[in-house]
């Protein structure tokens, strides 16, 4: 391919998706910091009591949200117990095969089995910057959609890279010519920012992507290894008010004792069967405390079924997230991710003004190079007769 | 190496694609031990995937700088 091939493929790669990846650079900038967001926003958090306070049993916790919230059913329990400790956030809904955007949240003390909230979780401005972020209020399409845009960032980012060399070869690294005319500013900056990010927008790009496909993976695990694990259950009669929740939480603790559940799907539910609670456990290293390992239990006896490390394609998935989110350093890598995201956000504007700015016209008026490194090194002439022509 | 005019930021010759792409590689390489030390690790790991990533981020600031600095000295010139 040479350079006018190359130079068309950025052209129209980032054309078509500069607009969406604006608007998830903007709404990814609060949800870096939805834990920091969520505290100071006043989230609610369990009362001081002694440290050595036994937890209750999670069949009253699971009791007190049906009594708080009777006409519905548990989906989901989990805990995080570094952000938020001796809580249990427990997700209702309507049915188990509800739509998966239903999520009716009661907040228990895990120590009191008391309610203690019923936070809105489809109301406020991190809702309306989440949505916009995963699917644009659009479902499934919307996520996938937004897959493919990421998919054509990573065309531009490729393509932006094999232009780089023809546009700066004669260039020393990092010139920004101040007292050049605009176009050749923005070009200067657009080409310092865009080179400078290149492996972590790719990075975020990517994994953007692959997390658009978390249902369909997770689907599709569904079908394959939890399928086959809960093989000898088919055709029984689906359980329809699942009890045991702390035999069962207890028997999948047992199998990786030096792991701690993280989430608890109920029978019915999108990551569970008919017949069993799947627990999700985690590891405490960076990296495992992201490799969810799942532990099927029988919710009619709390006998484990089977447990398994997740095959390639969901460990993919798993990882995928913190790469995208960059909450695994702590707080600077939140503000590294918050400063890199900007400057993303000024390398796609200063690449909408630099197309928006016919560059023939104004390199001509002003005398610059561009014509050349567009042409690939034809004398300019010869390379604006061709732009014009093209 | 440089132009007669220091600030120009223009080179004698044209460069090659090693000379080009040098420093990217260098900052793509930092950028990817940025990532990758704090899933191996906390503390320390962390610390190292702070400043690794803080590296292209400097490499701006110092192009900036260098940048006014140019604009002064062709001014004044």
């Amino acid at each position: 391919m040479n350079v006018r091939a190359w130079s068309w493929v950025h052209k129209w790669s980032s054309l078509i998706c500069t607009v969406f990846m604006l608007l998830l650079c903007l709404t990814g900038l609060p949800l870096i910091f939805h834990e920091e967001i969520e505290h100071l926003s006043g989230a609610v958090e369990a009362p001081a009591m002694p440290a050595d306070t036994p937890a209750a049993s999670l069949d009253s916790v699971a009791e007190a949200a049906r009594a708080r919230r009777p006409n519905d059913v548990i989906r989901f329990m989990f805990w995080d117990r570094e952000e938020h400790p001796n809580l249990t956030f427990v997700s209702m809904a309507s049915s188990v095969d509800a739509p998966p955007d239903e999520n009716n949240a009661v907040v228990v003390d895990s120590r009191t089995a008391k309610v203690l909230d019923e936070p809105k979780t489809n109301e406020g401005f991190m809702y309306v910057m989440l949505k916009l972020h995963v699917d644009m209020f659009a479902g499934l399409p919307g996520t996938l959609f937004l897959g493919f845009m990421g998919l054509l960032m990573v065309v531009a980012i490729v393509s932006g890279v094999v232009l780089y060399y023809p546009f700066t070869r004669r260039l020393e690294f990092g010139a920004l010519r101040r007292r050049r005319s605009a176009r050749v500013k923005w070009l200067d900056l657009h080409n310092l920012l865009g080179i400078v990010t290149v492996v972590w927008l790719l990075v975020v790009g990517i994994t953007g992507s692959i997390n658009t496909l978390d249902r369909i993976i997770l689907g599709i695990w569904q079908q394959d290894q939890m399928a086959e694990m809960t093989a000898p259950y088919k055709g029984l009669p689906p359980v329809t008010d699942p009890g045991l929740v702390d035999a069962s939480f207890r028997a999948a603790q047992a199998t990786a004792p030096d792991m701690e559940v993280r989430i608890v799907a109920f029978p019915g539910t999108m990551f569970s069967s008919p017949h069993h609670y799947t627990f999700f456990l985690k590891g405490n290293t960076p990296v495992t405390s992201r490799l969810l390992k799942p532990a099927l239990v029988d919710a009619k006896t709390g006998q484990l079924t089977a447990s398994r490390d997740m095959p390639w394609y969901v460990k993919t998935l798993f990882l995928s997230q913190p790469l995208h989110f960059g909450d695994y350093g702590a707080l600077p890598l939140k503000i590294i991710w918050a400063v890199l995201d900007l400057i993303a956000i000024v390398v796609l504007g200063s690449g909408l003004y630099l197309w928006l700015r016919k560059p023939k016209a104004v390199a001509l008026e002003e005398g610059d190079e561009v014509p050349e490194v567009i042409a690939g090194g034809q004398p300019a002439p010869a390379a604006i007769a061709q732009r014009s022509g093209s | 190496m440089k132009h007669s005019d220091p600030w120009s930021m223009r080179t004698e010759h044209v460069q090659s694609p090693r000379e080009v792409f040098r420093i990217p590689v260098l900052l793509g390489v930092a950028t990817a031990v940025g990532l990758l030390s704090a899933l191996f690790g906390d503390d320390g790991w962390d610390v190292l995937s702070w400043l690794a990533l803080l590296v292209p981020i400097a490499v701006v600031g110092w192009a900036w700088r260098r940048a006014g600095r140019a604009a002064a000295a062709t001014r004044n010139a």
